[in-house]
């Protein structure tokens, strides 16, 4: 067990997305590494390819009381409730921090209405040093969080508002708790998305069979973690046949092999979510140990993996 | 930038009913150890996430430290199984760590059963003040148990010449009654002055509300460390937190991991 250094080959990571490059796919997925500053001191951001940050809410909100995390067989539940400070904080506070990070910046925003998503992208427009915006229209921690983000009519109008309102190139962060996950992408592609992110967690939930209590003081939470990665894959596997856009993979990704199924699946980058939690720097030997697959592979280039899936 | 830390199991004691002293060398965390601060080990690979440990001892020159624990669950029983010499992967020390008394002023460590842990590495810390600063005054440790075989290894106390209050719940060491009861009782009877003494609390957290109640009634300062489940340690994930007051006095909820552990007590809403 003990914690070995890596060195990267010679491989090239970056790949684009909505005409940007990233250094490399890997990415710190929302919720799972605060606002960057407690990263910065585990990882060199450099070597990131995007800081997603958490949830960003026009007003600040204090989440669910304790406890708001429980472990389970090969995964967590949680039941955060969005705890931020609020957008003017969030500007004031920590975005000139975010700024000063050698690495792209995409800032997740959560909203209770569209016109929230509509105000949060209008007012962080004006603001330098974003290079995307995340829309979380899938947080199963909070009262509607779900219910509007599975409707694709409603996922179709609040892309099209947002995207009516901001130049930032959007990515629409989806739920897998729904029974059809390529027509929310579909929908969102069709409002004017750039790239989708999935999956969310899956609403899960467990129970002390001492106390008779649930775990988290909300009831239930979100499930994420290495048990949730087949059914993102299979949700990625579905995005991508369903949408042209770039698809970025979510769920359980905790090393380079992780990664590497989602590319081949067809994901173009992938973010790095409940590993944060496990190792401070699991972005940076995701990324370190996907270079050492590839250049076993004997392929030269991230790029060359995506979409390789032979069925 | 900080880094993940190899530690190597030296050592395993049972110390108590199910309560395990583990010695780990590793000389960045007992180099830069202070009384207060954890540890945050995986125990085994094929766990999720780490288990937190309040350092009990640290010794810079060996380059080792210590934790105390009970053995709760699959992470724990894991961690006093492992066999000497096994690795673990380790970050720390993480975490704030307890404020010196202002001068003059006794420190008080109120422990109950392991919250003991960080308040003996609390008290070396006051006793070599005390030695450098003959006019520092000596801690007073008042440590409460359920019962006296839970009383953890108090030779391992009395060979640095701390001498603590025993308290337990069923009357068989010491005082009969809580820790916070009795430095309650020592407080009215006047053989601790409160408003010369700074006090210190490790334990569960009925019992840091009970002392921050009692603090604060004597109008003493009152610190605590508090305890909470943690998947990251390190402030991003925002599972371990505690109601507090931020300094503008709005309530909030703090991370214990990065805001604590230990916290002003008239900061959390108990």
């Amino acid at each position: 067990m003990k914690p070995k250094a890596t060195k990267a080959p010679a491989v090239d990571l970056s790949v684009e997305i909505a005409g940007l490059r990233f250094a490399t796919p890997i990415w710190t997925a929302s919720g799972t590494a605060g606002v960057g500053e407690e990263v910065a001191e585990w990882c060199d951001t450099a070597r990131l390819g995007a800081m997603v940050t958490k949830s960003v809410s026009l007003e600040p909100r204090s989440g669910h009381p304790y406890p708001r995390t429980c472990e389970t067989a090969g995964g967590m539940l949680n039941a955060i409730g969005l705890q931020n400070k609020g957008v003017e904080d969030f500007i004031r506070d920590e975005l000139p921090r975010l700024r000063a990070m050698a690495t792209r910046v995409v800032v997740n925003i959560v909203g209770h209405t569209q016109e929230d998503y509509v105000g949060m992208a209008r007012r962080l427009a004006r603001e330098r040093g974003i290079d995307m915006l995340e829309l979380n229209l899938s947080c199963p921690n909070v009262a509607r969080g779900i219910d509007n983000g599975s409707d694709p009519a409603w996922v179709e109008e609040c892309v099209g508002k947002v995207r009516a309102a901001t130049r930032a190139p959007l990515v629409v962060k989806l739920t897998p708790n729904t029974n059809d996950i390529a027509s929310l992408a579909r929908a969102a592609e069709r409002g004017g998305a750039d790239a989708i992110s999935a999956i969310n967690t899956l609403v899960g939930m467990s129970v002390n069979y001492h106390t008779f209590k649930p775990r988290l003081s909300n009831v239930t939470g979100g499930l994420s973690g290495p048990a949730i990665k087949p059914v993102a894959l299979a949700c990625v596997h579905k995005i991508v046949r369903a949408v042209k856009i770039p698809v970025i993979g979510i769920g359980g990704i905790a090393s380079g092999t992780d990664a590497a199924e989602f590319l081949i699946v067809g994901a173009r980058a992938v973010q790095v979510g409940t590993a944060n939690f496990r190792m401070p720097d699991a972005p940076i030997r995701v990324a370190d140990e996907l270079a050492a697959y590839l250049a076993a592979k004997g392929i030269g280039r991230a790029t060359d993996l995506i979409g390789r899936l032979s069925l | 930038m900080k880094h993940r830390l190899t530690s190597t199991l030296v050592w395993t004691r049972r110390v108590g009913p199910n309560i395990f002293q583990q010695r780990f060398h590793q000389p960045t965390i007992a180099r830069a150890a202070k009384a207060g601060q954890f540890v945050h080990i995986l125990p085994a690979d094929d766990l999720l996430f780490r288990r937190a440990f309040s350092i009990y001892a640290a010794d810079p020159k060996a380059g080792t430290y210590d934790v105390l624990h009970q053995v709760l669950g699959v992470g724990t029983r894991s961690l006093a199984n492992d066999p000497v010499g096994s690795e673990l992967d380790t970050l720390g020390p993480l975490g704030n760590r307890f404020t010196p008394p202002p001068p003059g002023h006794t420190a008080v460590l109120v422990g109950g059963g392991l919250g003991m842990a960080p308040l003996r590495l609390w008290a070396l810390e006051q006793l070599r003040q005390s030695s450098r600063r003959r006019s520092a005054p000596l801690p007073v440790m008042i440590l409460g148990v359920r019962t006296k075989a839970q009383a953890v290894a108090p030779y391992q106390l009395a060979q640095h010449g701390l001498r603590p209050v025993w308290a337990s719940d069923d009357g068989s060491k010491g005082f009969h009654g809580t820790a916070v009861a009795l430095f309650d009782h020592l407080v009215q009877s006047g053989k601790l002055n409160g408003s010369r003494i700074a006090v210190y609390g490790c334990g569960p957290e009925p019992m840091m509300s009970a002392l921050a109640k009692v603090c604060a009634a004597h109008g003493t300062f009152c610190e605590v460390s508090l305890e909470r489940s943690m998947p990251c340690g390190y402030g991003v994930c925002m599972g371990c937190v505690v109601q507090g007051r931020d300094r503008s006095g709005y309530e909030t909820f703090l991370r214990v991991c990065r805001d604590g552990p230990v916290f002003d007590a008239s900061t959390i809403v108990f």
